[in-house]
């Protein structure tokens, strides 16, 4: 396709703002501009998911899928890198992660870019732990000397963060601690009895450290706004799609929300790839949109643009809006744009068994493990020699499945007897370590290999370093100590790094900052020399911290959208 | 809120919604002979699928008040699996340790076809293979990786007849486990079943959670 001689249809009806994306990020400022009575203009690349009505498999057993739900050898060829998490591409939600073959990406080093295309994005099936940041975290660039400090610290975020939460719905215990802040809670969800034995030795042997139940965005009592948003029924099957919209979507939150508005216009199959800019105003000026079905092109205009694409897309995005203003993207006069990506550094910790508690079970499927809140480099001796920042664990205790009968019990009667009833109790702890940013760490665009609609695919080189490697070996000797301090036997260490991206948290591709020569956003998430261009996904972040981001991106993206309309209405934009 | 309360919030009606793709299943019914007849095996050979039948039978046989392997389908199931899913490197490699155990098993019994093999005969193979202590287990899986890297590079090299059964059968048990928990009579009926929990609790006596079952789900 010729992007040069495009049949561009300029579309006469002028919006107030446009957002990119319909996720986590998405949602939130399509709702937040519609409910402030902004004509909103929702561009989606993918298809449409409507809440329930697109959730084929969200009743289905496990013997109503062929074969398990395992993909065939021909299906399996379509989706081999979003395959590498080993969870995504089962049959009940392999439908919301894109087509590999469809929609290429290239790696200098392997990067895992797990991701979906469709109305809803990631916030249909995403992890749903829902942590703040603290202090401990915004402060921790400066006080290291370590890329830039962020523009905003605890005290701007936390009304967003509590704003979001009481509006999603997130459970969970408060505990006071500075490296966590505590939000608005609905009722915790239980532990169950290993993972509360754990709890009480870790209480017993540690001054610096403690478990509790995963904050999740979960309703656990009452309803919340949206489409029939009600109490978790406790099914865990999340990632099809929750008919009871217990957890938070955009889906069956945000978007619902704006609709009711009567502000917005969702477009689907909408492929934005440019923002528009003029030099005289020094502005953008509207998105340049592919249909994704029809590959007919179309120009839409707007006051204020919010690119809620995910990280690395809306950085793409920016990296393909040139002009002679922005030679090599908009907003890029750092050279930060693509840069910093982080992602969080899993897959370490501890296994455990545990004999006891045999009479012992857990009813209802809860869809939530234990956390163990960040416990180094906090200050009052917790600091570490071998590296910054610090990690959580999450993970969680069952009783096991048939593995640990068949070595006495090998065949026959007994073993039949023994797989139909509660198998031995063990323990999984899983570190999740902040990564740094590093300058070198980049996406960048590749105009020679382009996909189907003709625009430039993506190439990573990415890759943890000797911080995150140091940092590993502490999550396995403190999960394997934790362990075997509560008296669990059988204790195996786990390392399995994988690859930047597989944490499924990418970020840091248009990082805020103080400085427009070193970052590419201010502390209002607007692009520092386009103003009405904000950017609100994970793109935004300058340092990782070891939390699960999306509460944060929901709270800066509801922090920004009020900023850009009050900028509006005094004309500043 | 209980589970009924939620239903009637959403107005949704289970049993007429399970939406999608049609559901078929081919671990539906256990009506033996009806579907043993009809069951033309994809990735076995008829005599195959016979041995594999009596192998998954005898890993998980009848009992007073459960089905056992076959009655449910896990035979139908590993076929299908094995034709549909797995690598075709995994399946050249399953073909080969199968082929490998009827060989042996013609000779050990003087049977000609496998057909005719039967579950006495049968047994031994697997009450020798499958239950090895963990050091054997280790020295076989080692020897396995050997055969496997050799075979990769080109070398003649033989396959031992202990690691091809271990090796074949342990893969066997894990697949006829597997299907027979998630089939819909072990899954519906025989293990403690709740599609809609409702509610959670963390810590609940065996008893009072199933009756002393595992959970299904």
């Amino acid at each position: 396709m010729d992007m040069n001689t495009p049949q561009v249809k300029e579309t006469a009806e002028e919006y107030d703002a446009i957002v990119v994306g319909t996720g986590i990020s998405g949602g939130w400022a399509a709702k937040e501009l519609t409910e402030k009575g902004l004509k909103t203009l929702v561009l989606e690349r993918g298809r449409m998911v409507k809440h329930v009505e697109d959730y084929p498999t969200m009743h289905m057993d496990p013997w109503d899928f062929e074969n398990n739900g395992q993909l065939s050898r021909e299906e399996q060829k379509r989706q081999k890198k979003q395959a590498r998490t080993g969870y995504t591409t089962h049959k009940a939600h392999n439908h919301f992660f894109v087509d590999d073959i469809d929609h290429p990406y290239n790696e200098e080093k392997r990067f895992d870019w797990m991701r979906g295309y469709h109305v809803g994005g990631r916030s249909l099936v995403w992890g749903r732990q829902s942590y703040r940041l603290g202090d401990y975290d915004f402060e921790a660039n400066a006080k290291d000397g370590v890329a830039v400090d962020w523009p905003i610290r605890y005290k701007d975020v936390a009304p967003w963060y509590d704003y979001v939460e009481e509006y999603i719905g997130v459970s969970g215990e408060k505990l006071g601690l500075p490296q966590l802040p505590d939000g608005i809670f609905l009722k915790p969800m239980e532990l169950n009895c290993v993972e509360d034995h754990l709890k009480k030795t870790i209480a017993n042997n540690y001054d610096d450290r403690l478990l509790t139940i995963g904050r999740t965005a979960h309703i656990t009592e009452g309803t919340k706004e949206g489409i029939g948003r009600v109490t978790c029924q406790y099914r865990n099957r999340c990632m099809r799609g929750c008919p009871f919209a217990a957890y938070f979507s955009s889906n069956s939150s945000t978007l619902p929300a704006a609709e009711a508005t009567g502000n917005m216009t969702l477009m689907p199959n909408s492929i934005v790839h440019e923002v528009m800019y003029d030099a005289d105003s020094k502005r953008a000026t509207g998105v340049k949109v592919i249909d994704a079905e029809s590959k007919e092109t179309y120009e839409y205009k707007a006051k204020v643009i919010f690119l809620c694409a995910s990280a690395i897309a809306s950085a793409s995005i920016l990296m393909q809006s040139k002009s002679d203003r922005f030679p090599e993207g908009m907003g890029n006069d750092s050279g930060e744009l693509g840069h910093n990506i982080m992602d969080h550094h899993f897959k370490a910790g501890a296994f455990g068994k545990y004999d006891g508690f045999e009479d012992k079970y857990y009813a209802g499927r809860r869809p939530n493990g234990i956390y163990i809140p960040r416990f180094r480099n906090l200050g009052n001796g917790t600091n570490q020699k071998d590296f910054l920042r610090g990690y959580g664990y999450q993970g969680g205790a069952s009783r096991g499945d048939w593995t640990e009968s068949i070595r006495e019990l090998s065949y026959g009667k007994e073993l039949k007897e023994a797989i139909l009833q509660p198998g031995g109790w063990s323990i999984g702890l899983m570190g999740f370590g902040e990564t740094l940013p590093y300058h070198e760490n980049k996406m960048y665009l590749d105009y020679d290999d382009t996909n189907q609609w003709g625009l430039p695919t993506i190439t990573f080189d990415a890759e943890f370093k000797e911080n995150e490697l140091n940092m590993r070996k502490d999550m396995v000797t403190q999960a394997m100590e934790m362990l075997e301090k509560a008296g669990f036997n059988d204790i195996n260490a786990w390392d399995d790094i994988g690859a930047p991206g597989l944490g499924i948290h990418e970020m840091g591709t248009a990082r805020m900052g103080l400085n427009p020569k070193t970052s590419v956003l201010n502390k209002h998430n607007q692009v520092h020399a386009v103003p009405n261009v904000y950017v609100t996904d994970g793109a935004a972040m300058t340092s990782a911290a070891c939390q699960n981001p999306s509460l944060t991106y929901m709270a800066l993206t509801a922090r920004a959208a009020d900023h850009a309309v009050k900028e509006l209405k005094k004309m500043n934009l | 809120m209980d589970r009924r309360e939620a239903l009637k919030r959403i107005g949704l009606s289970f049993g007429v919604l399970v939406g999608g793709p049609t559901a078929f299943s081919v671990l539906q019914g256990c009506s033996n002979t009806a579907t043993k007849t009809a069951w033309k095996p994809q990735f076995f050979s008829e005599d195959e699928a016979s041995f594999i039948t009596k192998t998954v039978d005898i890993i998980l046989p009848a009992t007073g008040d459960t089905p056992s392997a076959s009655e449910v389908n896990v035979p139908q199931f590993i076929d299908k699996y094995m034709f549909e899913v797995i690598e075709v490197e995994e399946q050249q490699l399953s073909k080969e340790y199968l082929g490998n155990i009827i060989e042996k098993m013609k000779k050990d019994t003087g049977k000609s076809d496998a057909a005719s093999f039967t579950q006495q005969d049968i047994e031994p193979l697997i009450a020798n293979s499958l239950s090895k202590t963990r050091e054997e287990e280790e020295k076989i899986v080692e020897n396995l990786d050997n055969y496997i890297h050799a075979k990769q590079e080109g070398k003649q090299t033989k396959l031992f007849g202990e690691v091809a059964s271990f090796a074949f059968l342990t893969n066997l048990r894990g697949l006829a486990i597997w299907s027979y928990k998630t089939s819909e009579t072990v899954g519906e009926d025989i293990l403690a079943y709740e599609q809609i929990p409702g509610q959670q609790k963390g810590c609940v006596s065996v008893q009072e959670a199933t009756g002393g079952k595992a959970w299904s789900l």
